[in-house]
């Protein structure tokens, strides 16, 4: 392991000092394999804030978030408590190099998506080729049978995706879940990073991180070419299911950074599988719906006839052709956990590409072979239910108990259809803000893709946090928080020899330069 | 896109929420502030009379003490009407128009709402109660401060206006009636010497216009003048005849921003309004007659509400009885109803937008 002592004047203590990543890949200092430790000039400026301060300064942010009203809400008999998502001041930095294998690896995954699901509402070629069991599509919960034949603008399904990622010990990047349906967390990117600019600029002076703030009109730009007959200047609103969803906040940013309405199920009525708006001046039409409902509350004529939230005839106007809804209902079933097993082979079969991001190794319990690996293995894997989201019903092999462990043997014999399961991943850490001082935490990362024509991805992500020492689970519902995520725009700053060159280094380019000058000025 | 039809209702329940705790927090500062050691001792039993809401206060209970008064229009979260339900239903509106109102002015509305949600017990004693009492009423003049410094003037303005000049011609019609009936009461003059100095300037300062008043009239306080006064003076941003003004001028410019036809119904309220004031300028036995004028005051502004709702708020009805197209939503030439019959739907004043439904949707949409 690289030592940062090596690197700085130990005569002081400071921030770092005691910062052990204990084995695990640092997204900071890396895995100790090279010579100095990653983002060195990084570390030295970090190093420079005094604990007091940092633990000062990142009490305000979150303050200040609170008064921003960037919250989520939680809601007892009669109030309603806004409460803000966990954010720590210790940014999580990816290097150019790895952002663009990043970005080309999301985009191919975004594109086996869309061209699956056109696939299994349409010919079903993928299935009478036997690649994806048959049963597995078809008699999923989230396929959607009202889709079949349905004819979409570029056949795009998936307008939105978040795909998570987690960085294994040998610090590659792998696959855990594809979000197609309504992933939600991106407004927390953009806040984040407003955020760090506010309250620590002097972290950020010096860098060049690529910009996050124009994810609203490239989300806009893209759901306009998704407008139903090509419409020029489309009307576009935003579907919430309204203030009692947790989300709510993400949504006021999206329709504001969008430039477009916020409605709910109740300002919009069908007629003749035409969508409408109810505005002080009479009906007016609506061409693109983003919407932040699930499936199963969209349409209660179409769906769940229970639903007080969703457009009664919404679904008729999409298979009218008059109504682009994003995402498209029916994708839940191309990010099950069930299907995400066979994404490599699916890549494979449309694009005749291997995949870029690997997924993480998985066994698929209703194939017996799995079923009996699993449940020998099973407190060394991780076991999820299928069909399921948000980190519920996970069961952690190694950190269950005996109780917990049986309980879930019995479960797998019952249904193991219902369930896949996953060795550990030796989930890559981060230096995190602690009680006690920086400590490591481990993190993962949504990127989130936009899709039109083609497919845009927002430089960074959301990177989530595990604050609980030694926890995996990073899910904002489990005590998770969250970090800016910077994108280098080019490596060389970090590869440079920071401030205290310890020898001559080579041909120093122009960026360099400046970017030491920058440095060195604080 | 046109303004829907929901945030149109909300802006306007928004400005009236804020003109309403405003004016509340005004009516106990004063009575906390000038109504002490005088013979005849402070009474706080009107304020059950200005809101008329002697009924539910008893049910709740026993006797009509400062302390039970002051509770029950601060800090009671069973009583609808009281400073802490009035800020939240503010707040309720405020949250459902994030999308639309300024991230200034929603900090700020959740500022206003937690100093009383929070308020320590000793905040409500006869010691604090005026440092209570003003620090709300700050806090709703910063929040239309904020309001009229970062909405935008479209369509939505206007019905926030609407809304604020509606509750602020209300509050002032029903604090100068009651107010009047109390120092007339037991009184057998004309209207022309009633009461004392203490008496008009506590009405004056109620009303927010003691200051005013003085600029403009010097020499004795008397009735005929301070009713006068308060109802139709124009350089005065309260009396009912700005406010009434303000809310025609709101009306043409709405239809001005809209491109749509006014709604014939609001115009000829906004008619009947105005041609009321102009009758009861003239009529020099006014102060005889105020209660009925101010009455009738009263009805005409639940009345604009029901023609607003009509016209802007409400299309609920079934799909197939709606109207495509830029027509107009609804119009009701058979609006003249017989005034003492006219029912409405605005006295009870829901809490917009509270009842929602929290379905399962709100789980699975978690940040998964």
């Amino acid at each position: 392991m690289a030592e940062l002592s090596a690197f700085r004047d130990t005569s002081e203590p400071a921030l770092l000092s005691d910062y052990d990543p204990n084995g695990f890949f640092c997204e900071l200092m890396g895995d100790g394999s090279e010579e100095r430790p990653r983002l060195l000039p990084f570390w030295q400026k970090l190093e420079r804030l005094p604990l007091a301060d940092l633990t000062t300064r990142a009490a305000d942010a979150l303050h200040e978030l609170y008064e921003r009203g960037v919250t989520f809400t939680v809601y007892s008999e009669r109030d309603a408590i806004d409460r803000t998502l966990p954010f720590d001041v210790i940014p999580r930095v990816l290097m150019a190099s790895e952002w663009a294998g990043i970005e080309a690896g999301v985009k191919q995954r975004v594109k086996t998506l869309n061209l699956f699901l056109k696939d299994i509402y349409g010919k079903q070629q993928i299935l009478k080729d036997g690649v994806v069991p048959k049963e597995l599509v078809l008699g999923n919960a989230n396929y959607r049978k009202e889709m079949v034949g349905v004819e979409l603008p570029h056949d795009t399904y998936v307008q939105i995706a978040g795909i998570d990622l987690v960085r294994g010990g040998d610090g590659e990047f792998y696959v855990l879940e594809d979000n197609a349906r309504t992933p939600s967390g991106v407004s927390y990117v953009v806040e984040n990073r407003h955020l760090m600019q506010r309250a620590f600029p002097d972290l950020i002076d010096g860098f060049s991180v690529r910009d996050v703030s124009d994810y609203g009109q490239k989300l806009r730009e893209k759901l306009v070419e998704v407008a139903p007959g090509g419409l020029d200047e489309p009307s576009i609103v935003l579907l919430s299911p309204g203030v009692f969803n947790s989300a709510y906040y993400e949504h006021i940013f999206l329709a504001r950074e969008m430039g477009v309405p916020l409605v709910e199920g109740r300002d919009l009525v069908v007629i003749d599988n035409r969508l409408y708006a109810k505005t002080i001046s009479g009906l007016q039409s609506i061409d693109v719906v983003y919407r932040r409902i699930d499936d199963d509350f969209l349409d209660p004529k179409a769906f769940n006839p229970d639903s007080m939230l969703g457009v009664a005839g919404i679904v008729d106007c999409l298979k009218a052709g008059t109504v682009t809804i994003a995402n498209a209902p029916g994708t839940g079933v191309s990010d099950d956990k069930a299907v995400y097993a066979y994404m490599p082979r699916i890549i494979k079969y449309y694009l005749d590409e291997d995949p870029i991001l690997s997924n993480v190794e998985t066994y698929i319990c209703r194939e017996k072979k799995d079923l009996a690996y699993t449940l020998e293995h099973l407190s060394e894997l991780v076991v999820k239910p299928v069909g399921e989201s948000g980190g519920y019903g996970i069961v952690i092999g190694p950190k269950a108990s005996k109780e917990e462990l049986d309980k879930c043997r019995a479960e797998l014999k019952a249904d193991p259809e219902k369930f896949i399961a996953q060795p550990m991943v030796k989930l890559s850490v981060c230096p995190t803000l602690a009680d006690e001082g920086v400590r490591p935490r481990h993190v993962d990362l949504r990127p989130f893709a936009v899709t039109g024509k083609e497919t845009w991805v927002l430089p960074g992500g959301l990177t989530r946090v595990a604050l609980r020492k030694g926890s995996i689970v990073v899910n904002s519902s489990q005590g998770g928080g969250t970090k800016d995520t910077w994108v280098l725009t080019n490596d060389d700053v970090v590869r440079s020899e920071g401030n205290q060159p310890q020898k001559k280094s080579g041909v120093q380019s122009q960026s360099q330069s400046q970017t030491q000058s920058g440095t060195s000025a604080l | 896109m046109n303004l829907l039809s929901r945030q149109a209702e909300s802006l306007f329940w928004l400005g009236r929420y804020i003109e309403r705790a405003a004016s509340l927090a005004r009516v106990l500062l004063v009575q906390t502030a000038f109504d002490r050691g005088r013979p005849d001792g402070a009474t706080w039993a009107w304020l059950l009379a200005l809101y008329q809401e002697s009924e539910d206060f008893y049910r709740h209970y026993d006797d009509a003490s400062s302390r039970n008064v002051i509770r029950y229009f601060v800090s009671d979260k069973e009583h609808s009407g009281s400073v802490l339900r009035t800020l939240e239903a503010a707040r309720s509106n405020a949250r459902a128009l994030r999308a639309m109102i300024s991230t200034e002015l929603w900090m700020h509305t959740n500022r206003a709402y937690r100093r009383i949600k929070d308020l320590p017990e000793s905040a409500l004693s006869e010691m604090r109660l005026a440092s209570t009492c003003e620090a709300v009423q700050i806090d709703c003049y910063a929040l239309q401060g904020i309001s009229n410094a970062t909405l935008y003037r479209d369509a939505g303005w206007r019905f926030y206006q609407l809304g604020l000049e509606t509750e602020r011609a209300d509050q002032m019609s029903r604090i100068l009636d009651v107010r009047f009936a109390q120092l007339m009461s037991g009184s057998a003059d004309d209207g022309e010497g009633i009461g004392d100095f203490t008496h008009w300037s506590m009405l004056l300062r109620a009303c927010g216009g003691h200051h005013a008043y003085r600029r403009l009239v010097s020499g004795p306080l008397q009735s005929q003048n301070v009713a006068r006064f308060l109802i139709f003076e124009q350089s005065f941003a309260r009396s009912i005849a700005y406010c009434v003004g303000r809310l025609e001028r709101s009306i043409d410019e709405l239809d001005a921003v809209n491109g749509t036809p006014a709604s014939e119904r609001v115009s000829e309220r906004i008619n009947r309004l105005k041609t009321m004031l102009q009758d009861a300028q003239e009529d020099t036995g006014l102060v005889k007659g105020l209660h009925q004028f101010n009455d009738a005051v009263q009805r005409q502004l639940i009345g604009l509400t029901d023609d607003l709702s009509a016209s802007y708020f409400g299309i609920d009805a079934e799909p197939e009885d709606l109207v495509v197209d830029e027509t107009p939503a609804k119009e009701e030439p058979d609006w003249v109803v017989d005034e003492d019959e006219e029912e409405s739907d605005a006295e009870k004043e829901p809490e917009k937008v509270a009842a929602g439904e929290q379905s399962a949707s709100a789980q699975s949409q978690s940040q998964s």
